[in-house]
């Protein structure tokens, strides 16, 4: 039986900032099905990875491809219909009502003279339920809460309807509640529609409950593997300068800080 | 069940209204226009005049007059909101105007130094080389170094600022050395102006040709309008749209200021104005935008060349009376 080749995989990838290295020689597969957390403290170079991996940024050395594909054989649009990049942080310059915000998704599948046809705006209108944004199509975007907008932007990232998610702090912005329910939708997209997934978590309970695997960024190199074997007390402690104790195990794993 | 209207943003039938509405109201402000003068030409007269089925006085006056001054009004009021709309969006700026990088001082640097050396005949000329060369210093100093996008609309914006303080001082020293003969003309050219504008085809033809360049662009910069990195993942070439669609703002910009100087707050009121009615799509924003100042425009230079006749005040006082009270309620508007 062939397998179908990864949503993404880069060999040998190195980033630095400034003169200083974030990782070197940097492998990865990520398929259909799996949900990587990254983690790392801050300045680790979270948000750089993410970033070069949606090919938004300059990598030292390394080859990135998405479906087998070297991505620089993938113009920006084909790339945007194979990989949706969540930002940190977005700012609304301009008024835009939540439909409209949730339809730019749709930009990298429409031709440059084209209108959203109904059935981008039905995309688009499943995707805000999905988030539970229904029913706010004509709000003015610019008045919903910080956590409604996170969710907005998740919701327009899911009508983009990449096979690939690259999400930078899925949730912050949201309160508790709000978090598990944002990332039981994102870990459902990987288990039901079969979405591979790369998220930046700074929540290591969180990464636990959702991830299969994790990258552990920091001191100038890179861990990567399943999710288990990664968030524990000594890889942890070495990773934050802090000693991490685990108590428990599975899912249920928690680190206090000794 | 059909699907509940979708009326907060733009679907193609709604912009081909509204966009029909204001061609109606363009269509009204010229007819008015070419009938409003020392000489009243009534409507049927103008259609009669504009088909060619008239001749004499009235008729001579309506076309070889009054419509070459109103088809230039309305070019510029278009070409001047076209750039302002343009600028704002991809400023990110809701307050950025057709002038920001520094254009008309360009332009008036070039103008008023052909006045001052007496050459009436190379006013234009010297206006168009004066605004290409600004913006070719603006986009030349703002593109070293500029290895990120991010950085290249905010550099834009520094050095257009710094390059528009650099003509002022020029246009400053042109004003002290001139004959005071020369300084009536001068300040008319400084505060915009059709008087002089018979000629409006380039100006007709350069709106044509950068309202079709923008609106293909126009979904492009609904996605730039939420950002450069979310722009950049939805597969818009960011610093290259950005800088392509800032020469046809200095083009439309160009076009208008050597036709009429540096007319003032159409370019940032009537964009600013219309989101605020209309929403931030550009495919309905860039063309309302267009019918829209050029009627206002129009409009206004009808006024200033009838409000206090014999006397034709320049065009410019006129759109900053209107639009300095207009921009204050925008403003506090927009702050509630």
């Amino acid at each position: 039986m062939t397998r179908d080749p990864p949503r993404l995989s880069c060999r040998g990838l190195a980033l630095s900032v400034a003169g200083r290295t974030l990782v070197r020689g940097l492998d990865l597969d990520v398929r259909a099905g799996e949900c990587w957390v990254v983690i790392g403290p801050n300045g680790a170079g979270k948000t750089t990875l993410l970033t070069a991996l949606a090919g938004l940024r300059a990598a030292q050395a390394g080859a990135i491809a998405y479906d087998g594909t070297p991505l620089a054989a993938l113009g920006l649009r084909e790339r945007a219909r194979r990989r949706g990049f969540l930002p940190q942080d977005s700012v609304d310059h301009f008024p835009a009502t939540v439909l409209e915000t949730a339809l730019v998704g749709r930009h990298p599948h429409l031709a440059r003279w084209q209108w959203e046809s109904a059935t981008d705006i039905e995309r688009a209108r499943a995707a805000l339920s999905t988030f539970g944004l229904a029913g706010l199509d004509d709000r003015d975007a610019r008045t919903l809460s910080g956590g409604e907008r996170r969710r907005l932007a998740l919701a327009a990232l899911v009508a983009q309807d990449s096979g690939l998610l690259l999400l930078d702090e899925p949730s912050s912005h949201l309160d508790l509640g709000a978090q598990v329910a944002a990332l039981d939708t994102v870990a459902a997209l990987a288990r039901d529609q079969d979405k591979a997934i790369v998220m930046v978590l700074h929540d290591l309970h969180l990464a636990l409950r959702y991830a299969d695997h994790a990258i552990a960024l920091g001191h100038g190199r890179a861990r990567t593997g399943i999710a288990g074997d990664i968030l524990t007390g000594a890889t942890l402690s070495e990773l934050f300068g802090h000693r991490l104790v685990a108590v428990g195990d599975g899912a249920t794993r928690t680190f206090l800080p000794s | 069940m059909p699907a509940p209207p979708h009326s907060g943003s733009a679907t193609f039938g709604r912009t081909a209204a509204i966009l029909g509405a204001l061609a109606v109201a363009a269509l009204c402000a010229l007819v008015g226009a070419l009938s409003v003068g020392s000489v009243a030409v009534d409507g049927a007269a103008v259609f009669h005049a504009l088909a060619g089925s008239a001749s004499g006085t009235e008729a001579a006056i309506v076309r070889e007059l009054r419509l070459p001054r109103a088809l230039a009004a309305f070019a510029v009021g278009g070409l001047l909101a076209l750039a302002g709309a343009l600028m704002q969006v991809l400023l990110r700026n809701p307050l950025a105007d057709p002038y920001i990088l520094g254009l008309s001082g360009g332009a008036a640097v070039g103008a008023l130094g052909a006045m001052l050396a007496g050459a009436a005949a190379l006013v234009t000329p010297a206006a168009l080389a004066g605004a290409f060369a600004s913006t070719l210093i603006v986009f030349g100093l703002a593109r070293t170094g500029a290895e990120r996008a991010p950085w290249t609309t905010t550099r834009l914006l520094l050095t257009g600022v710094i390059v528009a303080a650099g003509w002022g001082a020029l246009i400053a020293l042109m004003l002290t050395l001139a004959p005071d003969a020369q300084v009536k003309g001068m300040l008319f050219w400084l505060i915009g102006d059709l008087g002089g504008a018979t000629a409006p085809t380039p100006a007709l033809v350069t709106l044509a040709v950068a309202l079709l360049g923008a609106l293909a662009f126009a979904r492009d910069l609904n996605v730039l309008a939420r950002g450069e990195d979310v722009a950049a993942a939805l597969g818009v070439a960011v610093a290259r749209t950005t800088l392509a669609l800032c020469a046809v703002a200095a083009l439309a910009t160009a076009a208008a200021v050597t036709t009429a100087g540096s007319v003032g707050f159409v370019g940032l009121v009537v964009p600013h104005g219309l989101r605020l009615v209309l929403g931030n799509d550009q495919r309905l924003l860039l063309p309302a935008s267009v019918l829209t100042g050029g009627t206002l425009l129009l409009l206004a230079d009808t006024l200033a060349r009838t409000v206090a006749a014999p006397i034709q005040l320049p065009v410019g006082v006129i759109t900053a009376l209107v639009g300095v009270p207009v921009l204050l309620v925008l403003l506090t508007r927009g702050r509630s």
